[in-house]
């Protein structure tokens, strides 16, 4: 058994040679290539979350189903749009990794961001979601054939939505997001004092268990000393609830999180144990100049040492993280819409637009 | 006989274990896909280190990562792999008590053969002052007259013989049957012995020729720049493959001009 090593090579080959064909845009593929030097300007530029960090996408495209592309577009004063987007064909399976080889010789392409349900997957400098047809969808042909017959855009706002016109598009709503405006607060006591009175109330419980136990401890911050190892195992007991959808995520793996902990802009909300330093409940924040948002959250069960309504409190820590910080407000992201209502969120409606390429 | 059919078959148990593990193990795909390996070659011009085994202490700490994607388990079973070795770890043809005496060994050894149980002792219960029921049985078990086998360190060993002299009521007990298990770092010279591993269960045995055996339908095991890597061919999880037990021992595998099969020598 040997590597692909003559399909790869053709491959890079293929790629290589239309991307210097093609000079307004390139298909990169975060296994194999090495990243452009102009990505940490465009990710400030776009504002992309630390899982667009070319060493976790390359992490996380190797632990994952389908293969995945990174389509960048360059204009006069540089890159100008980037789409990243999953092949997902008919070798795709359930309980096996991609192939090291691109998809199959049919499928279509869902563009969405790299490990996040709530952000999208693409970002153009003049904010046309229309140039997902226009432009992205020819590029991207052109590079891996006319195969691929279906694009499926996720998180597109409600203007988004309207905007991808094509023959034959299908667009539905998908699950809502939550996002909390904090830019009008001061301090976490006026978020607090704006909310109704059971849930302050709560909230000033939970606040006083939590100060009042002995074994935990609270600590937000850079997570660059945590133990990915640890987080792993933290995180797939969230993870392992969430299987109410056909088609479950991948959790995230020990590697993915060995280069995202690292990174500056990822945020933990740690409850450890002060005595023996385990942690018992996590929630990763992925920073931003604008729109920090809560990525995931985990707490270890009751009998292991987890602790109740740890959760409540994590969004008081997020809170007080933003605020502090001159946040214009937290993406709070998918699920609990009713419970994160009662803290002040509102509800940005959520599309996915499916579009037939010919 | 150890031929060339059986050592190419061997190996090509291996092969499909590292591409299983590639392609449906999180801990192997990202450790390979990303640092490389060498044999066989997954990922073009990525080398690795030590021809891509892990050491057992990171396979330890990244446990969660090592069940399939399809589901499993991620706690390994200390006592795996024991029963299809007594046959050549003793005289005896089967025990009606088979006693692992271990602080890692949480779980009774599986797959004995019938009409033998097996059981756990934690070496700190083997005391004459305990009378639990493990030592109760086991007690019980001898004065009926039926074999009884410890395996375990030496040591523990020693306190389960001196824990049952001193058993209440004062009988005279046959001893036990012992076949002590060692690490791959204090391997000695017999008479009989088992290769043993708290991350991988056990790996071999020593036979009448005095050489230790690899478990060679479960286990394979390789030569490497950071030791001997072994890995567990069972489709099981956790899937273990190409650790460096004991730190990463340097050894050769060889084939046994006695029996044929391959034994390891460090």
């Amino acid at each position: 058994m040997t590597g692909p090593s003559t399909e790869y090579r053709d491959r890079a080959r293929r790629l290589a040679d239309h991307a210097a064909t093609s000079a307004d845009h390139e298909v990169l593929d975060p296994r194999f290539d090495p990243e452009p030097a102009y990505w940490p300007r465009l990710r400030a530029d776009a504002g992309l979350y630390a899982d667009w960090s070319w060493e976790a996408m390359t992490a996380q495209a190797w632990a994952a189903r389908t293969p995945q592309y990174v389509t960048v577009f360059h204009g006069d004063d540089g890159p100008c749009g980037v789409v990243w987007a999953a092949w997902v064909g008919p070798p795709t399976r359930r309980h096996r990794f991609a192939r090291t080889t691109r998809g199959g010789r049919v499928g279509g392409l869902d563009v969405r961001s790299p490990n996040n349900a709530s952000a999208a997957g693409w970002w153009f400098a003049d904010g046309a979601a229309q140039r997902l047809v226009t432009d992205y969808a020819p590029a991207i042909r052109g590079t891996l054939g006319t195969g691929a017959r279906l694009l499926l855009a996720r998180q597109l706002g409600d203007a988004d939505a309207a905007a991808v016109r094509a023959p034959l598009r299908i667009v539905r709503a998908t699950e809502p997001i939550s996002v909390l405006d904090t830019a009008g607060f001061e301090s976490v006591e006026q978020w607090r004092s704006g909310l109704r009175a059971s849930r302050r109330r709560s909230l000033e419980q939970i606040r006083r268990a939590v100060a009042d136990d002995p074994r935990l401890e609270v600590r937000v911050g850079s997570m660059a000393d945590a133990d990915p190892g640890e987080v792993a195992a933290l995180l797939r007991y969230n993870a392992e609830k969430h299987h109410d959808v056909p088609i479950v995520p991948l959790p995230m793996f020990t590697g993915y999180l060995e280069a995202l902990l690292r990174r500056p802009d990822v945020i933990g909300v740690r409850y450890t144990d002060p005595v023996s330093g385990a942690l018992r409940a996590l929630a990763l924040v992925f920073d931003h100049p604008e729109w920090p948002v809560m990525r995931s959250w985990s707490v270890l069960p009751l009998h292991r040492g987890g602790r109740r309504n740890v959760y409540f409190d994590m969004y008081v820590q997020g809170v007080r993280f933003a605020v502090t910080s001159g946040k214009r407000g937290l993406v709070l992201g998918k699920k609990m819409v009713d419970l994160k209502h009662t803290l002040g969120a509102r509800t940005v409606s959520q599309h996915a637009a499916l579009v037939p390429l010919r | 006989m150890w031929n060339s059919l059986a050592s190419r078959l061997w190996r090509a148990a291996y092969l499909r274990a590292v591409s299983s593990a590639f392609a449906t193990v999180p801990l192997y795909r990202e450790t390979w896909a990303l640092h490389g390996r060498t044999d066989p070659v997954l990922v073009p011009d990525r080398t690795g280190s030590n021809g891509g085994a892990l050491a057992a202490d990171t396979v330890q700490r990244r446990l969660v990562d090592t069940a399939p994607l399809a589901g499993g388990s991620t706690e390994p079973d200390p006592a795996r792999g024991l029963a299809g070795l007594l046959t050549h770890a003793t005289q005896r043809r089967s025990h009606r008590l088979v006693v692992v005496v271990d602080a890692a060994v949480t779980r009774p050894p599986t797959g004995l053969p019938s009409g033998s149980r097996g059981c756990v002792l934690h070496p700190d219960a083997a005391t004459p002052l305990d009378d639990g029921p493990v030592l109760r049985e086991i007690v019980d078990t001898l004065r009926r007259g039926e074999r009884v086998l410890a395996v375990g360190e030496d040591k523990n060993l020693d306190a389960l013989s001196a824990a049952l002299r001193s058993a209440e009521p004062p009988t005279e007990l046959p001893p036990p049957d012992r076949v002590p298990h060692h690490r791959i770092d204090s391997l000695t010279g017999g008479p009989f012995g088992l290769l043993h591993d708290p991350l991988l269960g056990y790996l071999g045995v020593l036979r009448d020729c005095g050489r230790w055996h690899v478990d060679c339908r479960h286990v394979y095991v390789r030569e490497t720049t950071g030791g001997l890597a072994f890995t567990v061919l069972d489709r099981t999880s956790p899937r273990l493959v190409d650790v460096l037990v004991g730190g990463g021992v340097p050894g050769e595998v060889q084939a046994c001009p006695r029996h044929g099969s391959p034994v390891i020598e460090t």
